[in-house]
């Protein structure tokens, strides 16, 4: 338990470290992004040239708003769950469905970082690249990939968190 | 067993995976990859989950989504609701119920700025209910009204679920913001025609008007101006096709800035909130509309909602009873589930289904919305109903409920409208020429 314990904290301040990070890199591409859509607005309406290839700008922007934001939604857990069942559970038995849940999503997740490394591999090779400016799309996946990966641990944490308050323990 | 079958069945994993607490994005996401990869492979399935991942997070057309949110946080965060119930006070502060009024008012206003049911009654909650309570007014009357009043936050555009309707069924999100403007300024008519009846039966519900100085006035009346300003730039630019949506968000949250700094409604640490607060609802909204979708290929693979579509157009009954269950079902599921999870679990299955029956999908949007959002105000998951009480801990959340019923009442009448009257929704996007 003692072990179990020692390395939850372990994993708490990895992803301390990691969410505070990436939060600043995700407000850096919201930053990004808007300023570029105003000033594609400004040259296009009012100098008739508007910003070549700011689609593809704006939708990377956009990428690394979202998957740098998604250690923060987690951690804050701002994702939607239908919890007036489980809320209504014994302790234990909550404890032990949250478990669950904990593992399914952490193996989920795990199949997906798997997919995006390969998917972001086949892009490397083919040289993919977005339509008008050229930018590579292999670094993007690799990066949605990255961020996966403090989720697995948040959710890791939370199974062993769930394990413990199962086995009688305390949060 | 055949493709039908195992997608009831992942319908089926999928309410287990809800009742279990997993959140709606991951469950529709690991219910639509176990299916998937069972009807064709795992391999395919790994490949679709990294498309779709990068597809979606990537997309030029869902970032609208951030900027949109930014617009509503920043207005949020530069306390605009407290200038927008000065206007509704001085124009209608003079007749019975006149705070309540006001407050509907109000709410129209700010939603026609902030696309989020709950950011609007708590934010014009924090602003009305201390000055009802101070003139006297009745507690079921205040709580409730504003609950009720902050569902127009979602129907008058712009709005965040529209944009998710609009991305999951690929329909124009201009269209569906505009489609929303009548039926919005209908629905607040409704919240104040159930205000008069509720005071002319019991007029102990709220004190007399009181009379305001012409200075009042006027100073009031500004609060208008800039919001009549905002709304006209961004639903003007979309409406004449100036602005794609995602533009027009990014006009109008630059504009709300600019507004907010202008009137020193705003620090470095509001703006730096709203940003924080933007990225983390695109990010929950983007896995939930990722999870949507990866739901949606399984049930695609499936040939589940054709062979329905086929079922419910052979069966002997007018379309009109068919959407009348999915009314049913969508209240049922909104008293339980949160707006947002409702939609993304529900449309894909029911879309093609409603465009078989030849219903107008911009319509059925609007409507869909407004029935999604009883939930807002109902028990057991009302978030709204939880909004207010956070606001106001000494009233209790059976009065809140009480407050809100006669307000549902005229959800219903709406309903029944717009269902008689598609015009509408309709009338407004028939003149939108893209």
């Amino acid at each position: 338990m003692t072990k179990l314990k020692g390395l939850n904290s372990c994993v708490e301040k990895i992803i301390k470290l990691w969410t505070d990070w990436a939060l600043r890199l995700s407000l850096a591409a919201l930053g990004f992004l808007v300023c570029v859509t105003i000033i594609d607005i400004l040259s296009n309406k009012l100098l008739h040239k508007p910003i070549h290839g700011s689609v593809d700008i704006i939708g990377r922007a956009f990428l690394v708003v979202v998957a740098f934001a998604l250690a923060r939604t987690q951690l804050l857990k701002r994702h939607i769950a239908v919890d007036f069942v489980t809320l209504r559970l014994p302790k234990r038995v909550r404890a032990i469905t949250e478990a669950i849940s904990n593992l399914f999503i952490a193996l989920f997740l795990i199949a997906a970082i798997w997919a995006c490394f390969e998917y972001g591999f086949n892009l490397q090779e083919t040289k993919e690249s977005s339509i008008t400016l050229g930018i590579p799309s292999a670094p993007f996946v690799y990066a949605i990939a990255i961020a996966f990966c403090p989720i697995v641990l948040i959710h890791v944490k939370e199974f062993i968190t769930s394990i413990t308050l199962a086995k009688g323990g305390k949060k | 067993m055949d493709p039908v079958t195992v997608g009831i069945c992942g319908i089926g994993v999928l309410l287990i995976l809800f009742v279990a607490g997993v959140p709606v994005s991951y469950a529709m996401a690991i219910a639509g990859f176990i299916g998937f990869a069972y009807l064709t492979s795992f391999e395919s399935a790994l490949s679709m989950i990294s498309v779709e991942l990068f597809d979606n997070f990537g997309s030029y057309s869902l970032t609208v989504i951030p900027t949109f949110v930014l617009m509503g946080a920043l207005a949020f965060s530069a306390g605009i609701t407290g200038r927008l119930y000065d206007a509704g006070f001085t124009m209608f502060g003079r007749v019975r119920g006149g705070l309540a009024y006001a407050s509907v008012a109000a709410c129209a206003g700010f939603a026609a700025i902030c696309g989020s049911t709950s950011a609007t009654a708590a934010s014009m909650g924090k602003v009305a209910l201390p000055e009802m309570k101070k003139h006297g007014y009745d507690d079921s009357l205040s709580t409730g009204c504003i609950a009720s009043a902050g569902t127009l936050g979602i129907l008058i555009p712009p709005s965040t679920i529209f944009i998710i309707y609009g991305i999951l069924t690929e329909q124009s999100i201009g269209k569906l913001f505009i489609a929303g403007v009548l039926p919005g300024l209908l629905l607040a008519a409704l919240f104040c025609c159930t205000i008069t009846y509720l005071i002319w039966r019991n007029p102990a519900l709220s004190p007399p008007g009181f009379s305001t100085t012409l200075r009042q006035k006027l100073s009031g009346l500004s609060g208008l101006i800039e919001t009549l300003v905002l709304f006209g730039l961004v639903m003007g630019g979309l409406f004449t096709g100036w602005f794609t949506a995602t533009q027009a968000g990014a006009a109008g949250a630059a504009s709300v800035l600019l507004i907010a700094l202008a009137r020193k409604r705003i620090g470095w640490s509001g703006i730096l909130d709203a940003a924080k607060e933007t990225v983390v609802i695109a990010c929950m909204v983007l896995i939930l509309v990722t999870g949507a979708l990866i739901f949606g290929r399984f049930m695609a693979v499936t040939n589940l909602t054709f062979v329905l579509a086929d079922w419910l157009r052979a069966l002997p009954i007018p379309s009109w009873c068919v959407m009348g269950l999915i009314i049913v079902i969508h209240f049922i599921g909104g008293c339980f589930m949160d707006s947002f999870a409702m939609i993304v679990l529900t449309i894909p299955i029911v879309y093609p289904v409603v465009t078989a029956l030849g219903y107008d999908p911009i319509w059925f949007g609007v409507l869909i919305v407004v029935i999604c959002e009883m939930g807002v105000i109902t028990p057991p998951v009302g978030l709204n109903l939880f909004v207010i009480k956070g606001l106001l801990p000494d009233v209790s959340i059976e009065v809140i409920i009480k407050g809100v019923t006669p307000f549902i009442f005229a959800i219903a009448v709406f309903t029944a409208l717009m269902m008689l009257f598609p015009q509408i929704a309709l009338f407004l996007p028939s003149f939108m020429t893209y």
